[in-house]
């Protein structure tokens, strides 16, 4: 899927980025408990991937239910200053589709895939839970409340993954230590 | 904690273990701290360098009057080219279906003595009782483990102390990091 022709991406942990570009490929490398999370616009054949390091800040409140208009997330999270609302599912998400619809996607078409969520050390767990599986859990809450589809995913388990997405073709691979290749495919 | 502290810390928990493991196999052995630093917990997978490499990770767990992880990450090219010159004779007697598990065994006890030397240096510089769990060997993702490990302990505290040895057995250099978070409120 990954020729020399493309583009390679990198998105690191916290980090957001969006492109039109077909020639480009998002890439989050060694996802453990991180999610990496993957909109999609088929229309537009535009996407974006967050990098989501922890499922909300630690002051996190919502000031707000998600709307629908096309401006902008219908909620604000705080986060502290200098931090990347990548950083956090509860955040990522808003910001992710705040910054797809500036570059001309439609919230409506926006699909995602969900790749990461893992915990890779065995007996480790914080009170409050897995961290994978509470940043899934928000991610998954925060689609929810943005009102968009989950149409891939390849999470949980114990081993890490890094993840390739590929704008023109809206296909996701998934790559692990200790699993096979895997292919997530965004619908048409 | 602060800086100095882990580095004093981690330096002479690097020369009990390198006096260890010469005292065990009976050969010399250098164990330098190159550089030890603080950093925020977001880097930390970036750190180390190849987030996307696989490596042997021993990870340990620790209770007590501080609280926390400590994390020893071998590159494993790194670990067996060690091994290899540990114990030559054995590596080649042994069936190749089992030598990475003999390779994994060994790297295992090697990490295991250096944590334990660490944390047993920060017990007695701080005169406080720390309790280790059993160690366990990872063999992942250098970042997959490191941002497990890191996004845990974050919800806790910031800060996570990192520090680069380098392993040098006879004829054999190794290159390892230990990787220190301490649980917020503790310590």
């Amino acid at each position: 899927m990954v020729s020399e022709t493309y583009r390679i991406t990198p998105v690191k942990i916290a980090e957001t980025k969006v492109s039109r570009d077909k020639d480009e490929v998002l890439v989050a490398y060694s996802l453990g408990s991180c999610i990496g999370l993957a909109l999609w616009d088929c229309k537009q054949r535009a996407g974006g991937l967050s990098h989501v390091f922890l499922p909300q800040p630690r002051d996190f409140e919502y000031i707000a239910a998600s709307g629908n208009s096309e401006s902008g997330p219908g909620f604000v999270c705080k986060t502290r200053h200098n931090e990347q609302p990548g950083k956090y599912g509860s955040t990522a998400v808003p910001h992710l589709v705040s910054e797809l619809i500036k570059i001309g996607c439609r919230r409506h078409n926006l699909q995602a895939i969900l790749v990461g969520g893992a915990n890779v050390i065995p007996g480790l767990s914080s009170p409050f839970g897995q961290i994978g599986q509470l940043n899934l859990q928000a991610v998954k809450g925060a689609l929810a409340m943005e009102g968009i589809k989950i149409v891939g995913e390849d999470t949980g388990g114990n081993h890490g993954r890094s993840m390739h997405f590929n704008l023109n073709s809206g296909v996701v691979k998934v790559t692990s230590v200790t699993r096979p290749e895997k292919e997530l495919r965004f619908e048409e | 904690m602060d800086i100095q502290f882990f580095q004093d810390c981690a330096r002479l928990g690097v020369e009990r273990a390198r006096d260890t493991v010469s005292a065990l196999t009976g050969m010399e052995c250098v164990i330098d701290l190159e550089n030890a630093y603080f950093t925020e917990v977001e880097e930390i997978p970036l750190l180390t360098g190849y987030p996307d490499e696989i490596v042997l990770s021993s990870w340990v767990s620790f209770t007590g009057q501080m609280e926390g992880q400590i994390i020893i990450l071998f590159r494993p090219d790194s670990a067996e080219s060690v091994v290899r010159s540990m114990v030559p004779q054995f590596i080649e007697d042994v069936e190749s279906e089992n030598e990475l598990e003999i390779i994994e065994s060994i790297v295992s006890e090697i990490a295991n003595i250096i944590g334990c030397s660490v944390l047993g240096a920060i017990a007695d510089k701080s005169e406080m009782v720390l309790r280790p769990s059993p160690p366990l060997l990872i063999r992942e993702m250098a970042g997959a483990i490191l941002e497990t490990a890191v996004a845990t302990s974050y919800l806790y505290n910031d800060k996570v102390f990192a520090s680069d040895v380098r392993f040098c057995f006879t004829e054999s250099d190794a290159f390892f990091e230990i990787v220190l978070l301490p649980r917020k409120g503790t310590g």
